[in-house]
């Protein structure tokens, strides 16, 4: 009990945080549709099919944009100095771990919630709301909890803003795989049966990572 | 079984991929071992010189 | 106190380059000419000793990391850290004479097949491993960051194999055959001795390089405790 009342007051914080300034998802948000914008161009996407690019596109705006939230998760704490405050605090690590995964995941997942429907918008597409929206929260779990313990690495070495993209991405790829696989499974409206493969790598990939994220981060915050 | 002009090009240019293949390995495996025998002189040289001094700050 | 271990290290490489030269003779004198690919298939001995003795440094890594957070002791980060930089020689040796192998064998330089994708992807961890290690060289903690991040580094390997395979529509459970494999399964006693010594070579070779590159760290941190006392 004590251990979730941890938690809790750690997603809190953060949201309180962040909703006070709206820094870091007005930053996500608009990065996002950048990358849609730019995808559209780059891959002149009027005329392909898009249920068959449009899944890489929605990944690489969702992976982009996520990465900068997740980079500034740790950052903004160290340069107010408040992680030593929540370090001194006796707080469970591990709590610490998952609320600040916890509040990184809700950051990503609400730019993606407004960035799905500004690709269906702009690309004329149907989404498939059913099998697509979970397979997208899934991805995400797996993404910020990885996010979040790289980025408390990456946010105490010399080179923080390059560092996390440098160590997250290739460790993330079997994520990405099946997270594009999945997608695009969903907006073409294949069986389920087809694509269970790609579903079983997220579930093992999300829950290995949750654990290990889980049981190193005390290491990686320590002093 | 006929060698013709052809087989003969092929292996040729067989050959010189085999050539460029070995000598992507001895040059880097050389490249390493310099540079991890250069590292290890230096340290080396540090090390004597550091305790050198500390010898004759003793004195 | 180094002297003492210095004589193994030297039979060692003595070892090392016996090996490495009967499997250069072997390669190119003992094992006869495949039929169908002709002599280009002779990088395959060196090509191949030099992947296993990467795969070897990645585990190496990986057991070394695994055994730094429990113990906390410096030997380990050492022996991580060796191992990771060696890896990467090999792994590169490997990647670009599986390339110069490839391009007259299948016509192309790079095939997305799934053993080559999942060696790039490991290449790159190992290459983000060695970033994060310079880049936090002065930070106290660098040691804990890197045995973490070797941690999810190796685990991952696994989940990038079974997402490989399934990427290219190969069932993750049933072995499936490459010209590569095919290839492998052809050998004549004679090849396949060749590549037995190879592979031993490169791995001897590779605990060699271990020891000196071991010991390397070991003179540094020799040389930043005479700082230390000096500054005293």
């Amino acid at each position: 009990m004590k251990f979730l009342r941890q938690v809790y007051a750690i997603v809190q914080k953060d949201l309180a945080a962040e909703l006070r300034t709206k820094e870091n998802l007005s930053a996500m948000l608009v990065f996002s549709l950048l990358v849609l914008v730019i995808f559209n161009f780059a891959f002149e996407l009027q005329g392909v099919d898009i249920t068959v690019l449009g899944s890489g596109v929605l990944w690489v705006a969702f992976t982009f944009s996520g990465i900068l939230g997740l980079g500034r998760s740790f950052a903004a704490e160290k340069d107010k100095g408040s992680l030593e405050g929540v370090l001194l605090s006796p707080v469970d690590r591990g709590a610490m771990f998952l609320g600040k995964a916890i509040s990184n995941w809700l950051f990503i997942t609400v730019m993606e919630a407004v960035t799905l429907p500004l690709f269906a918008v702009l690309n004329n597409v149907a989404i498939p709301w059913f099998p697509l929206v979970p397979y997208i929260v899934m991805g995400t779990i797996g993404f910020a909890a990885m996010g979040t313990l790289l980025s408390a690495v990456a946010s105490s070495t010399k080179m923080r803003e390059v560092m996390l993209p440098i160590l997250l991405f290739p460790v993330s790829i079997p994520l990405l795989m099946a997270a594009v696989k999945l997608t695009s499974g969903a907006l073409q409206g294949r069986e389920f049966a087809d694509i269970s493969n790609w579903f079983n790598i997220l579930i093992v990939y999300d829950v290995i990572f949750l654990v290990v994220a889980f049981w190193t981060f005390e290491y990686v915050v320590e002093e | 079984m006929e060698i013709t002009l052809k087989d003969l090009l092929a292996e040729i240019r067989n050959l010189s991929y085999l050539f460029y293949g070995y000598t992507v390995i001895w040059v880097l495996l050389l490249a390493y071992l310099y540079a991890l025998s250069r590292r290890e002189r230096n340290l080396r040289e540090q090390i004597d010189e550091l305790k050198k001094e500390i010898e004759a700050e003793k004195k | 106190m180094l002297r003492t271990s210095d004589r193994w290290l030297d039979l060692l490489g003595l070892a090392t380059l016996i090996l490495i030269v009967s499997g250069l003779y072997m390669a190119f004198m003992y094992a006869q000419t495949e039929v169908n690919m002709g002599l280009v298939y002779r990088i395959f001995f060196f090509h191949f000793g030099s992947i296993a003795a990467g795969m070897v440094a990645v585990l190496v890594v990986g057991i070394a990391s695994i055994g730094y957070l429990r113990t906390g002791a410096r030997a380990w980060d050492r022996v991580a850290e060796a191992s990771a930089e060696i890896g990467v020689v090999f792994s590169t040796i490997g990647l670009i004479t599986g390339s110069i192998w490839a391009r007259p064998i299948w016509g192309a330089w790079w095939t997305w097949d799934p053993r080559l994708t999942t060696f790039l992807i490991m290449w790159l961890i190992y290459i983000a491993y060695l970033m994060l290690r310079a880049s936090a060289r002065d930070d106290p903690r660098v040691a804990r960051f890197a045995a973490v991040f070797g941690i999810v580094g190796v685990i991952n390997i696994p989940i990038v194999i079974m997402s490989a395979r399934i990427w290219r529509g190969i069932s993750p459970v049933l072995f499936q055959q490459t010209a590569e494999q095919q290839f492998t399964f052809g050998l004549t006693p004679e090849m396949f001795q060749t590549l037995v010594v190879c592979i031993v070579a490169h791995l001897v070779l590779f605990a060699w390089l271990l020891a000196h590159r071991t010991r390397l760290e070991a003179l540094r941190d020799e040389l930043v405790a005479l700082r230390r006392a000096r500054a005293r």
